[in-house]
C-alpha cells in the first residue's frame, strides 16, 4: 500500500477514536441529531407498506432490528 | 436519555420490573462512536415472562406517568422507548450480568460490550455484524469472552463464520 494511503487511513481511524472517546451522553445527543438530519430523506409510511405488500422478502425485524444505518 | 434511565429505575423501584438493561445501539455508542437510531432498545426482565399481556402492566405502568405508546414503543422525551422482554437464556444472562453505568449523573444499567456482540451474533444480519466489527475495532470486547459466552449459547459455529468472513487470514 502506498505510503501516502496508509498514512490517510491511520489519520482516519484516528479520528474515528477520537469520536468514540466522546461521553456516551453526548455521542446519544448527536445520534438524536442524526436522526433529524436523516428524517426528511425517510420514506414516508404509505410507502413503506406499499412496498412491503409488494416485496416477498421476509422480515426480520428483531430486537435490534431499529437502527437506521 | 437521562429522562429514560429514570423512568427505567422508577419502574425497577416500584417492582414493575424485576431488572432492565439497555441494548442496541444506545448501548453500543457507550463504546463507538455516535450511530443513527430511530430507538432505544430496552431487554426487561417481568415476573410473569409466559402471559399473553406480558407488556401490558408495564405499558400502563408508564402511561399513568404520561409516558405514551407510539406504535411499537413509549415516547420518554425524545426517544421512543421498546420494552423487550428477555426473549431466551443469552439475553436473560446478558440482563444479568449488565453493567451499572452513569449518564450524566443519572444510574443506568447497560448491557457489556461482550454479551452485545453476541446478541448481535444471534441476531445476524448485516448491521448486526457491523456493531460487532465496530465494537472489537475500538478494543470494547474481548474474543476470547466473546467465544465463551456463545459457547454457552449455542453460538459457537456463527462465531466461527463471522471469524472466517471478517478477520484477515
Amino acid at each position: 500500500m502506498r505510503h501516502d494511503l496508509r498514512a490517510l487511513l491511520a489519520q482516519q481511524a484516528a479520528w474515528q477514536r477520537s469520536r468514540a472517546e466522546q461521553s456516551w451522553a453526548e455521542k446519544l445527543r448527536l445520534s438524536i441529531l442524526m436522526r433529524e438530519d436523516l428524517r426528511p430523506l425517510r420514506k414516508p409510511n404509505s410507502q413503506k407498506e406499499e412496498n412491503r405488500s409488494k416485496s416477498k422478502e421476509i422480515d426480520w425485524g428483531g430486537p435490534v432490528g431499529r437502527e437506521v444505518w | 436519555m437521562e429522562e429514560v434511565a429514570k423512568l427505567l429505575n422508577h419502574m425497577l423501584e416500584a417492582g414493575v420490573i424485576l431488572d432492565y438493561a439497555v441494548f442496541g445501539a444506545v448501548a453500543q455508542m457507550r463504546y463507538t462512536e455516535a450511530v443513527t437510531t430511530l430507538d432505544a432498545d430496552i431487554l426487561v426482565s417481568v415476573s410473569n415472562p409466559k402471559a399473553i399481556d406480558v407488556l401490558g402492566p408495564l405499558y400502563r405502568f408508564c402511561d399513568a406517568l404520561g409516558y405514551h405508546p407510539e406504535g411499537e414503543a413509549i415516547r420518554v422525551g425524545v426517544w421512543p422507548v421498546q420494552l423487550i422482554p428477555a426473549f431466551d437464556d443469552l439475553t436473560e444472562e446478558a440482563i444479568r450480568k449488565a453493567e451499572n453505568a452513569d449518564l450524566d449523573g443519572t444510574p443506568i444499567r447497560v448491557v457489556s460490550a461482550d454479551f452485545l456482540a453476541v446478541i448481535a451474533l444471534s441476531v445476524g444480519r448485516a448491521k448486526d455484524f457491523a456493531r460487532i466489527l465496530s465494537l472489537r475495532e475500538v478494543g470494547a470486547v474481548d474474543d476470547k469472552q466473546i467465544s465463551a459466552i456463545a459457547g454457552r449459547h449455542g453460538l459457537v459455529e456463527a462465531w466461527h463464520r463471522f471469524q472466517e468472513k471478517f478477520d484477515e487470514a
